[in-house]
């Protein structure tokens, strides 16, 4: 009987030496930095929800300020004309934020809501620093003459509907004041629980992922790295998408497009090693795999809420992302026990 | 791997993803009478006995508007399991109480059924919050 170590290597499975160890490594380590590294951004970053706030009214109307809602009721975004001065004001109507004429953005040390808006549902790490009597002490944080911030007078602080509240009602309406060159401004937001989208997006996303990586399985190996390589190509724009549709100042994740680009290039340089270094296309495939699913579980809730942050047709970014939910597990499995199981012989699906 | 194990597991594999998800709350949407914290709460009917019934009268959203600081509920609220509840709107505008939402004209009535702590903002007192914690 022959032993495992004695069992004749196919030259496709060889001990990757040089420049494909040396690509396989750098994307293995450039994977699990991604995934190691902290997520460091300048806010919490909008994530899909169930709500929507719209601004009613800004009293009285004035052309020195721009006021808009990011993603779906996350925050609420100011644009002051050059040569206008705004000051937002706090939850005990302290100055909070200013823009001055000049487009600087600053914001007040010794306010609460410095604090308490940098997360979505407040923060709750507050600073023996605040003192909302106190004046004002600036620290400047942008330019431009535009900011968003967790503004938590414009959305519902609950993780869960209130009781009594049906989709399509919206909560009662609420003031967020300033100070627009001197004058007395309010802006007036109201934001509305929204029914629950169709299911159908996501389940035909999911069912076209589970078609084309059957339709990969039974054709062979270039078929499922050509269906993944579509996938991970429809997540890149759906992350990039989304990446671009919120202001630098919300803190969009780069991982919102980088992990569907790793699983990309994944695909790619298996398609471009075809037909060598099996093991280095098993493991890149692997690795293409864990990034879709990664991905796809980690923005799981796009396909159930009804406001996504996002530029794209919402029905598109569910159906990408149930299909990456989908293609990514399978891939990620298959490629895994293709790697680590024995080879006797040449493969059976190439 | 031979073909057949591979169309296997790129049929079970996504299947199994899908009945994750299909049996998770992902597709659920509800979570019944239960609050996110476990809370089992439930409505109560009109003709129940209620350990405390709350109106708020017409004019009040106005009031607030002028300034006035209303108190129709307390800031916090201690209620035993199984107490229910009752909150009337007679104002011409909506109310937000801690987690509970009365439209204008309308009644609100919920029992609770298992200890906790509810919280919210409120619109009908001073400090703007309203805290109900639920006790055996």
């Amino acid at each position: 009987m022959q032993r495992a170590s004695e069992r004749l290597i196919h030259p496709a499975h060889r001990r990757l030496t040089g420049r494909p160890r040396r690509a396989c490594v750098a994307a293995c380590a450039l994977a699990i930095g991604l995934l190691a590294a902290p997520q460091v951004a300048h806010a919490d970053a909008a994530g899909p929800t169930d709500y929507r706030t719209e601004v009613l009214a800004v009293t009285p109307a004035t052309d020195a300020i721009g006021v808009s809602i990011e993603g779906g009721d996350a925050f609420v975004r100011i644009t002051v004309a050059a040569g206008h001065e705004a000051i937002v004001l706090g939850y005990d109507d302290e100055p909070y934020l200013r823009i001055d004429a000049d487009g600087a953005v600053s914001e007040n040390l010794r306010s609460l809501a410095t604090y308490y808006n940098a997360q979505r549902y407040g923060a709750d790490e507050i600073p023996d620093i605040v003192d909302n009597d106190a004046p004002p002490e600036w620290r400047p944080v942008g330019l431009g003459g535009s900011w968003a911030w967790h503004d938590h007078r414009a959305h519902w602080m609950g993780s869960e509907p209130p009781i009594g509240l049906d989709p399509g009602e919206s909560l009662p309406s609420q003031q967020i004041p300033l100070v627009v060159d001197g004058d007395p401004v309010e802006i007036t937001v109201q934001t509305t629980l929204l029914p629950a989208p169709s299911r159908w997006p996501a389940l035909f996303g999911l069912l076209i992922g589970l078609v084309i990586t059957l339709f990969g399985a039974l054709a062979g190996a270039a078929t499922r790295t050509f269906g993944a390589l579509l996938i991970a190509a429809a997540a890149t724009v759906a992350g990039v998408a989304q990446f671009r549709s919120l202001p630098s100042e919300t803190g969009p994740l780069h991982t919102w497009w980088l992990l569907p680009a790793i699983a990309l290039a994944c695909t790619i340089v298996t398609i471009l090693t075809y037909g060598r270094w099996a093991m280095l296309q098993s493991g890149l495939a692997a690795l293409a795999g864990l990034q879709l699913t990664l991905w796809a579980f980690g923005r799981r809730a796009t396909m159930t809420r009804a406001v996504l942050p996002t530029d794209l047709p919402f029905w598109l970014d569910r159906m990408v992302t149930g299909a990456a939910l989908t293609s990514g597990a399978a891939l990620t499995v298959v490629a895994l026990l293709e790697l680590f199981r024995p080879q006797t012989g040449a493969t059976s699906d190439s | 791997m031979t073909r057949r194990q591979i169309v296997a597991l790129c049929v079970l594999v996504p299947l199994v993803v899908i009945g994750g998800l299909l049996l998770g709350r992902t597709f659920d949407g509800s979570s019944g009478g239960s609050r996110g914290n476990g809370i089992q709460i439930s409505g109560a009917d009109d003709a129940d006995e209620f350990a405390y019934d709350f109106t708020i009268p017409p004019g009040t959203a106005d009031r607030i508007a002028d300034g006035e600081a209303i108190e129709i509920v307390p800031a916090e609220l201690v209620v035993h399991v199984g107490d229910a509840i009752r909150i009337v709107n007679n104002d011409s505008e909506d109310h937000i109480v801690g987690v509970f939402f009365v439209a204008s004209g309308e009644t609100l009535t919920q029992r609770f059924n298992s200890e906790g702590v509810l919280e919210g903002e409120c619109s009908v007192h001073p400090s703007g919050s309203f805290t109900l914690r639920i006790v055996a």
